[in-house]
């Protein structure tokens, strides 16, 4: 009893060196906090985007297009619509974190604070997925509005909110940190990778739609999965194989996790 | 015991085309207050970025209290707080804010918080401000949040790099009746300013840096025994860029 007290107490000490508890939740609460304060712009443009993506594709557009699968086409536009405000959400969410810590100098503030780099992302990340569980909620109002009212696989949706979240708050971490301080190269980012992929990741359209020579090319695209897992989640058709899908999105996290622990490590454009 | 531990520090920017600090080594003993002074681009920033672990050091090695600055760096910034020359700073926080997350990233929370927070909302006169988001500060005030901050942890080592610059007389007072206050009670404490009067009152040891090299390294009573330190540091400045 001695021996396995004594264990215990070596246990606890080791995980209180490694990690820093409360200062982790410290930095979550900030991250928290600091997306209360932009409640608006977390929450509502979303919320605001959805209305009017769903309005326009799925209610006056979509009454015109025939069911797909078997599904109607506002229940089939939907989930492209929520995936595509999770991804920009999330990834706004931590790019524009580190780049305004950036900006500020803050990154200078906690470069001299006794905590980990694990620490710093893992903040940057719960902050990220507390943003996507807020527009979940959110968009679900939309779902309510529209009419869309199928929900399959509840647990799935939100194993794939957390993937898409992690992956994508980790991708705005790297894009943060390379846009140095460039509002161009900041939304660039945007622009040119994660807009052109949304829309032509299957958000809108069935990709059996598109020309078959063409239909091999979604498969490269990471938010075509997303979309599909997601669009499982809630009617109970997919157009790819999940186990893939999960797959890809769940390596693409481990590279983008790895090269934020390398870029942390070594300072790249963090440290001078 | 030795509070920091700087040996053959060097340091070269990525863009810059010679080095910052060309390898500065200096032992700064628990307690002492030094000043480490020198022209505007001399290398001390650099050298205080190099201890604090905001710029890594391209050679040599800095321990604070026997912790190498890189590898054990947990331990090596739980001695230290730092009052830097900018405001790195959230400006959409609020002064309470400000405290309670540094207080937090120490480790710190709670009644013990609580206690140390409003002790320095006092000390510096910001209790009535408590509630401000910083970016609505003045500038003098700003500079006493910046220094609540570097103490809420309540940090064996104090970093000061230029506390006064834009602050009034009377906060100057305060600050440094605080600051001696620290120092009596064992504080390490290193102030750089280039209020020489205010070097004079509070170090007992001062370090000068040009061009990243230290160029001079005594006691203030040394340094002033024949005549004001303005004078001598002038001297030893000149005298080295001729």
């Amino acid at each position: 009893m001695y021996i396995s007290l004594l264990s215990r107490l070596r246990l606890t000490k080791y995980y209180f060196i490694c990690m820093n508890w409360i200062g982790l939740y410290t930095l979550i609460r900030r991250e928290v906090v600091r997306t209360k304060r932009v409640l608006g712009q977390a929450v509502i443009t979303p919320f605001v985007t959805a209305v009017l993506y769903i309005f326009v594709f799925g209610y006056v557009i979509g009454s015109n297009i025939t069911a797909i699968q078997g599904i109607n086409y506002i229940s089939f536009v939907f989930p492209g619509v929520f995936t595509m405000n999770l991804v920009m959400a999330v990834f706004g969410a931590t790019s524009f974190s580190i780049y305004f810590m950036k900006f500020q100098k803050t990154i200078e503030d906690m470069l001299t604070l006794p905590l980990s780099y694990t620490e710093l992302m893992v903040s940057l990340i719960v902050g990220g997925v507390v943003r996507a569980l807020a527009i979940t909620v959110s968009l679900s109002f939309v779902a309510i509005m529209f009419g869309v009212n199928t929900l399959v696989h509840p647990w799935i949706l939100i194993g794939y909110v957390l993937l898409i979240s992690i992956l994508f708050g980790l991708f705005g971490i790297v894009a943060g940190i390379w846009a140095d301080n460039s509002f161009e190269k900041f939304g660039m980012v945007t622009n040119f990778i994660l807009t052109p992929l949304t829309f032509l990741g299957g958000a809108f359209y069935s990709v059996h739609m598109l020309p078959e020579k063409w239909q091999f090319i979604v498969h490269f695209n990471p938010i075509f999965y997303a979309v599909d897992g997601v669009r499982y989640a809630l009617t109970g058709y997919h157009e790819s194989s999940l186990g893939v899908g999960v797959g890809i999105l769940g390596a693409l996290s481990l590279l983008f996790l790895c090269l934020c622990v390398y870029i942390f490590k070594t300072g790249w454009k963090l440290r001078s | 015991m030795i509070a920091i531990e700087i040996h053959n520090l060097k340091k070269r920017y990525r863009e810059a085309k010679k080095e910052t600090l060309h390898g500065i080594t200096l032992s700064i003993p628990k307690g002492q207050f030094i000043g480490l002074l020198g022209p505007n681009g001399a290398g001390k920033t650099t050298t205080i970025s190099c201890i604090t672990g905001v710029t890594s050091p391209t050679e040599g090695n800095v321990r604070v209290f026997g912790h190498d600055v890189i590898q054990e760096y947990r331990e090596a910034r739980a001695c230290i707080g730092v009052s830097p020359q900018d405001f790195t700073i959230d400006i959409f926080q609020s002064v309470d804010e400000i405290l309670d997350y540094q207080a937090g990233a120490f480790g710190i929370i709670g009644q013990t918080m609580l206690t140390r927070r409003d002790e320095l909302l006092t000390v510096f006169d910001l209790m009535t401000h408590r509630h401000k988001k910083f970016q609505f500060l003045s500038g003098g005030l700003k500079r006493r949040v910046m220094l609540a901050k570097a103490m809420m942890h309540n940090p064996k080592i104090l970093i000061l790099d230029e506390p006064t610059a834009g602050v009034d007389v009377e906060t100057r007072k305060v600050l440094w009746n605080f600051l001696k206050k620290l120092h009596s009670e064992g504080k390490t404490i290193i102030l750089t300013s280039h209020y020489l009067e205010e070097v004079e009152e509070l170090c007992e040891r001062v370090v000068i840096i040009k061009d990243g090299t230290v160029i001079a390294d005594d006691t203030i009573d040394n340094f002033t025994k024949d005549t004001k330190l303005e004078n001598v540091y002038l001297s030893l400045v000149e005298t080295e860029t001729n």
